[in-house]
């Protein structure tokens, strides 16, 4: 092979990790999206004659109890569990900057009130908080949302808090202030921007988190409801039949672990990304 | 005097991102026993790093597969040659024959072990003494550099001692295998001006009573001067001048020896004169200019020194340079 | 020092206030009457009314919320929960019937996962950037990602169901058969560790190069000590001390983690008992033993803290110079 072939052959794996995560990153944002493109069954149609069947060309990944085509169930279970993921994340960022952008930099009485909520808040393992807040309003794709950004809101919030705190004395906020910005075009405009880097990191770590958490609740029949499909509720299901069809277990498992690991190696990749660079600022 | 270390045509470098970066490229020179020779130069003229080298810290041997590498030369010690020596054997010249102390004291000590312990260590693995001979040994070498109440001492952690205190410390540590060669990396560098004075005049005692020769590294010309027989003037990874410590002083001859002295301001100078500094900057270490590496701030630079690289000469006892000016 | 751990313990107390506030109001506002509860059927009758009514002010329901809050507090701190909707034994008392079997399974994941991760992690450290290394950190990696109740289901099927070596559930104290209930311990401890061994790894791995590159390990080296000995009596003393710290963030994740492994192996700790007490909506049961986990958790991050501000030898000189 040529000099020039190995180099680029090289780059080209150097870049191949990126490609592989955000290729299936994408797929299962198209999946969550237009389920019925890439399954090759509707979600609830059964097939009671095919039930329990290991996988095969007619079923990719085999059949359930009720021989509903466990490969399309999955796909249509993408929906659920992206929604949950980036819903529960997205809603934690929007609550906790607003918080920590209060608090850190009004600091005093303010600042004191509302850290020890989060305080409160972080006391309680991630899951169990999660399990109160469905034990008392029920279980249901909403609540789930509710409870893991619930569960989430003081991270962003504390770590909003620490970058105003970090900013707000900086050269270039007090230039701004000097031109007659506001208090509010100074947080938004001139001190948030700089702190995006370790929320976004923050907020893709925690996509998967969102995730695993939400599969464990609806493994536990305190997540997702049935009909609507979870990969996590599909384990429900499948550790009945653990010994006559292995497949139906395993399948789903795999699924969250690879959704998981995406998000976990992106949001890794990310916090490297923007390191060096928040070190020169 | 004997030749005690002799460094041959030494070559140390780091691969960076932008290209490998020559700290140490071809320095040759020699420590006699029992002699203190001044290492002087500015940040990054690769000082240190020639004295890393002698010690092989370079790479660091916990992690050998980072960091620089000593890419050429030699160094005699004793009739070997430093460089080649396997790493068990070169163990047994570490802290034994040659010892080395280094810039922060805060740092340079185990933060979470006592005093004593970080003494006895040495101690018991140098001297083969048992823990209680190794504790009386521990005892004395505190007093020797003079470290006050020292028997409570050594149960004390590093965080109770003052800057000045923890450089004493290290000192009787590296003093901890009876070495013959004491390398100190700006020991003083790191501590205040007052508290200097009492390093350099504890070295200067300690050598006196046990007859081994110093490396005093310094970007301090003040620091190496009082102390040194002779001083090597490095620049930009090369030795540039070498000369008995009265001799430099005297008659400096490169060019940038003679800046350097220029720019240490004096107490009798009128206020109004400004302080003379060297225009431009250190030269690129991946990409040293061509020619005589000092050539482009220097004033008087010849055309042949952007073409060629000027060797070290004889140009009077014991005073070399490394310029092609007629001296 | 002690400065420091007073103003730690105050920390605390506000934290402690506003917990009980979030665990009492997820009480009131879950939905049903706790009277009507366990009364069951009979009180939506006519002729129930009047016990209802008498159960309501035994209770204390018809008190302004405020009032009811002091009163749950007041009891709370003497450690009276209340009593389990369900078998009406004190909520106390179930916990503490079952702590035993779930400390057992806490601390023996932590065991593994501490004595797995601290030498992996030391290991990838000290030959970075060899294969070696990046399998470490491959397995590092995905062990984070993995699904704890999935992977117990996954060791499930194939330790009991395909080999048959391990009993697939089941809590036998550990006085009352100390063989059985180590083959019960072990795949649900093995479980729980492997997102620990994952996430202690890294960290090690990360602290350690650290330390290795530190100016004292420089000075040891110069003393002439060998490579063990400076890994282990220099660098390794340094490099468990930030351990600690994610230790007590971990054990959080720890605590939510064996409330579902317990399920999944039919361990009867505290975990499960809480999971049944959800399903049945025993709501005493439920915020008894989540306050309780949460002050547990406060304490341990606590003591973590006083603990690595007494071990951080530059904290220490803070507080005592």
């Amino acid at each position: 092979m040529s000099k020039l072939r190995k180099v680029t052959l090289k780059r080209a794996l150097e870049k191949a990790p990126f490609v592989i995560v955000a290729g299936v990153i994408l797929f299962l944002f198209f999946s969550a999206a237009f389920p019925e493109v890439v399954a090759r069954y509707p979600h609830a149609e059964q097939h009671p004659e095919d039930a329990l069947q290991p996988p095969s060309a007619k079923y990719w990944l085999g059949t359930d109890q009720f021989g509903r085509d466990i490969y399309s169930r999955l796909i249509h279970g993408t929906r659920v569990v992206i929604l949950v993921g980036l819903g529960s994340v997205a809603l934690a960022v929007l609550i906790g900057i607003p918080l920590g952008l209060l608090a850190g930099y009004y600091g005093g009485l303010l600042d004191a009130a509302i850290m020890r909520i989060q305080d409160a808040i972080l006391s309680f393992p991630v899951v169990l908080l999660a399990l109160l807040i469905i034990a008392t309003f029920g279980a249901s794709t909403l609540n789930v949302i509710l409870s893991i950004a619930f569960v989430y809101v003081p991270r962003f919030a504390r770590l909003v808090r620490g970058s105003v705190m970090a900013l707000k004395d900086r050269e270039y906020v007090l230039a701004t202030r000097v031109a007659g910005a506001d208090d509010g075009r100074l947080l938004f405009l001139a001190i948030l921007p700089n702190a995006m880097g370790p929320i976004v990191v923050q907020a893709t770590l925690g996509v998967a988190v969102a995730i695993l958490i939400e599969a464990g609740l609806s493994y536990l029949g305190l997540g997702i409801q049935p009909p609507t499909p979870s990969w996590g509720n599909m384990l429900q299901h499948a550790k009945n039949y653990i010994s006559n069809a292995p497949w139906y277990v395993l399948s789903p498992g795999v699924m969250i672990f690879l959704a998981v690991l995406m998000f976990n190696l992106a949001g890794d990749w990310l916090r490297e990304a923007i390191d060096p660079r928040l070190r020169t600022l | 005097m004997s030749t005690l270390l002799q460094i041959e045509d030494l070559k140390t470098q780091f691969p960076t991102n932008k290209g490998i970066v020559r700290a140490v490229d071809g320095v040759s020179f020699s420590v006699e026993a029992g002699e203190t020779l001044g290492v002087v130069g500015e940040s990054g003229c690769g000082k240190s790093v020639t004295m890393l080298s002698v010690m092989r810290l370079i790479p660091n041997p916990l992690l050998p597969q980072l960091g620089g590498r000593i890419a050429g030369g030699h160094i005699w010690f004793e009739g070997q040659d430093l460089l080649a020596l396997a790493e068990p054997e070169m163990r047994k010249i570490r802290g034994n024959k040659i010892a080395m102390i280094f810039q922060d004291p805060m740092t340079s000590l185990n933060p979470t072990m006592r005093i004593g312990r970080q003494l006895t260590e040495s101690i018991m693995l140098h001297r083969g003494f048992n823990p209680q001979a190794a504790k009386e040994e521990a005892l004395r070498l505190l007093e020797l550099v003079e470290i006050p109440s020292a028997a409570e001492r050594l149960d004390d952690y590093p965080y109770q001692f003052s800057g000045g205190m923890r450089q004493r410390v290290m000192i009787a540590i590296a003093l901890a295998g009876s070495p013959q060669l004491l390398i100190a990396d700006e020991p003083t560098t790191a501590l205040d001006v007052t508290i200097q004075a009492q390093i350099l005049d504890l070295l200067a005692g300690l050598q006196a009573e046990l007859g081994m020769a110093i490396i005093l590294i310094s970007h301090n010309l003040g620091v190496v001067a009082g102390l040194s027989n002779r001083i090597a003037v490095m620049y930009a990874g090369k030795l540039i001048e070498l000369a008995p410590a009265d001799a430099l002083f005297a008659r400096p001859a490169h060019p940038y020896t003679r800046a350097l002295l220029n720019a240490v301001p004096s107490l009798g100078a009128s206020r109004k004169e400004r302080l003379a500094n060297i225009p431009g900057a250190p030269p690129d270490l991946i990409e040293p200019p061509a020619g005589c590496r000092f050539h482009p701030r220097c004033d008087c630079a010849q055309e042949r020194c952007r073409l060629q690289e000027p060797p070290l000469r004889v140009i009077g006892e014991g005073h070399s340079v490394a310029c092609f000016t007629d001296f | 020092m002690g400065r420091y751990v007073v103003r730690r313990l105050l920390q605390i107390i506000p934290a402690w206030i506003i917990i009980s506030i979030m665990v009492f109001a997820a009480m009131r506002l879950a939905p049903g009457d706790p009277a009507m509860m366990i009364l069951g059927k009979e009180a939506s009758r006519p002729e129930g009314k009047a016990a209802l009514e008498k159960l309501r002010h035994e209770m204390g329901l018809d008190q302004p919320v405020y009032v009811q809050y002091w009163l749950w507090l007041r009891s709370a701190v003497r450690g009276d929960f209340g009593k389990s909707n369900i078998s009406g034994t004190p909520v106390l008392e179930m916990i503490a019937g079952r702590l035993p079997a779930s400390l057992e399974l806490m601390l023996v994941t932590f065991l593994i996962s501490l004595v797995i991760s601290i030498p992996l992690g030391v290991l990838a450290a000290l030959k970075q950037k060899t294969m070696l290394d990046y399998s470490i950190m491959a397995f590092a990696t995905a062990g984070v990602a993995i699904p704890g109740f999935w992977l117990g289901l996954a060791l499930i099927l194939l330790f009991s169901v395909t080999l048959g070596w391990l009993p697939a559930s089941g809590y036998t104290p550990l006085a009352e058969d100390p063989a059985r209930n180590l083959t019960q311990v072990i795949m649900p401890a093995i479980t729980l560790a492997v997102y620990l061994i994952a996430t202690f790894t890294r960290f090690m791995r990360s602290d350690m190069t650290e330390v290795v590159n530190e100016d004292y390990i420089r000075t040891a080296v110069a003393k002439g000590l060998s490579k063990g000995r400076i890994v282990i009596g220099h660098a390794l003393r340094n490099a468990l001390i930030p351990l600690l710290t994610v230790i007590g963030v971990e054990v959080g994740s720890l605590f939510g983690g064996v409330a579902v492994i317990e399920q999944v192996f039919g361990w009867s700790g505290v975990g499960w008992l809480t999971l049944q007490a959800v399903y049945n909506r025993d709501y005493p049961v439920v915020q008894g033993a989540i306050l309780m986990v949460a002050v547990v958790y406060t304490l341990i991050n606590f003591f973590v803290d006083v603990g690595y501000a007494f071990l951080n030898p530059r904290i220490r000189e803070q507080y005592e110079a």
